[in-house]
């Protein structure tokens, strides 16, 4: 057993309560909010530019791309109060994961889900209307495996 | 109406820790180190690279390190390995907390592979981060060290090897019930062993 030094130090005498630690630390997120929201539609600009017009499949770097600048993404929302934005990014992480395990392409797989992430980001759809077209989303995705499971992936 | 949560009771004292913050992205550690200057950490040192990392590791004591799972030049979790095998005191020891964004079982068994403590998806809130913290500062966890794997013991139940499975550590046990080998106790040597407590009302 290995004792480490955060378990003595946090032990240790005086320190703050933890209900006003985690007041702080919003408070600090929410001094980034405005930072993080331009970054996020930097990041959804940049995705965009990678699925192009949906004409033809992304190649296997512009999707890797894709899923670390969502990713990357995600972290933001932590700064952000805009209700459905992490699950659309997640979404979309797993949209790039089915596209890349699949064979096939269907056209403008991308546009639907980035048009929602422009609006969500934006603030303008609640957390309801999100819902419901994420499941067209989930659809989408399901379609992308059931060819994967059936097909041998393209490499 | 549903009742307000209650407030988090207690305190910590995270003034005089350490926290290295790994991240590819200068927001991304400013979101990390604005919920630890919140929770009262003074001493926050960031890395945007895997290198940049273990130049910190090599060169000072660490308490906390919270890494992203995708660096700008290596895996966070190839990170994690190499300080678990390292022979850095007490760093190798450190408590990890690895963040992943879209955490597929496949990164939760990498970083559960390479040694992190914990995972922790992303977005990641505050009271999230706090309730890992205090975990790990909790304790009680084996340190591991073997030829496939170092770091935090990863068995969360003492239920023994999985059935039909010899056990690979040295301390466990035989899921089959052997012979006895002495005669069964008697009543008076069990009443011995069990013998009531006089309690004082």
């Amino acid at each position: 057993m290995v004792k480490t030094t955060l378990e003595l130090k946090c032990r240790a005498l005086g320190g703050k309560l933890i209900a006003e630690s985690l007041r702080d630390a919003e408070v600090g997120l929410a001094s980034l909010a405005g930072k993080a929201s331009d970054e996020v539609r930097s990041e959804l600009c940049c995705i965009a530019r990678l699925t192009g017009d949906g004409g033809s499949r992304p190649d296997a770097d512009a999707l890797d791309e894709i899923r670390v600048r969502a990713d990357r993404s995600l972290g933001y929302c932590a700064a952000l109060d805009r209700p459905g934005l992490s699950d659309c990014l997640l979404k979309l992480c797993l949209l790039c994961d089915a596209v890349s395990d699949s064979g096939i392409w269907l056209e403008g797989t991308f546009g639907p889900l980035l048009t929602i992430l422009e609006l969500v980001a934006r603030g303008q759809m609640s957390r309801e209307e999100v819902e419901i077209l994420m499941d067209g989303i989930a659809r989408c995705i399901e379609v992308y495996q059931s060819s994967s499971s059936a097909q041998p992936v393209l490499s | 109406m549903t009742p307000e949560p209650a407030e988090p009771r207690g305190r910590l004292n995270m003034r005089a820790i350490c926290a290295l913050c790994v991240d590819s992205n200068s927001l991304g550690l400013d979101i990390l180190a604005q919920m630890l200057m919140g929770f009262g950490v003074e001493r926050i040192v960031r890395a945007q690279t895997g290198q940049d990392a273990r130049l910190v590791l090599e060169r000072q004591e660490v308490d906390l390190m919270l890494c992203d799972a995708i660096l700008a030049d290596e895996y966070g979790s190839s990170l994690i390995s190499w300080l678990r095998r390292s022979q850095i005191e007490p760093n190798r020891y450190v408590p990890i907390i690895m963040m992943s964004g879209h955490a597929s079982p496949s990164a939760v068994d990498a970083a559960r592979a390479c040694g992190s403590n914990f995972v922790i998806c992303k977005p990641t809130s505050p009271q999230v981060l706090m309730d890992r913290i205090l975990w790990v500062a909790r304790g009680g966890r084996m340190f591991v060290e073997c030829d496939v794997y170092v770091g935090p013991d990863r068995r969360w139940k003492f239920a023994g090897p999985p059935a039909g499975e010899k056990g690979r550590r040295k301390s466990d046990l035989s899921t089959a019930l052997g012979e006895a080998t002495q005669p069964n106790l008697s009543q008076d040597e069990i009443n011995a062993v069990i013998r009531p407590q006089k309690v004082a009302l």
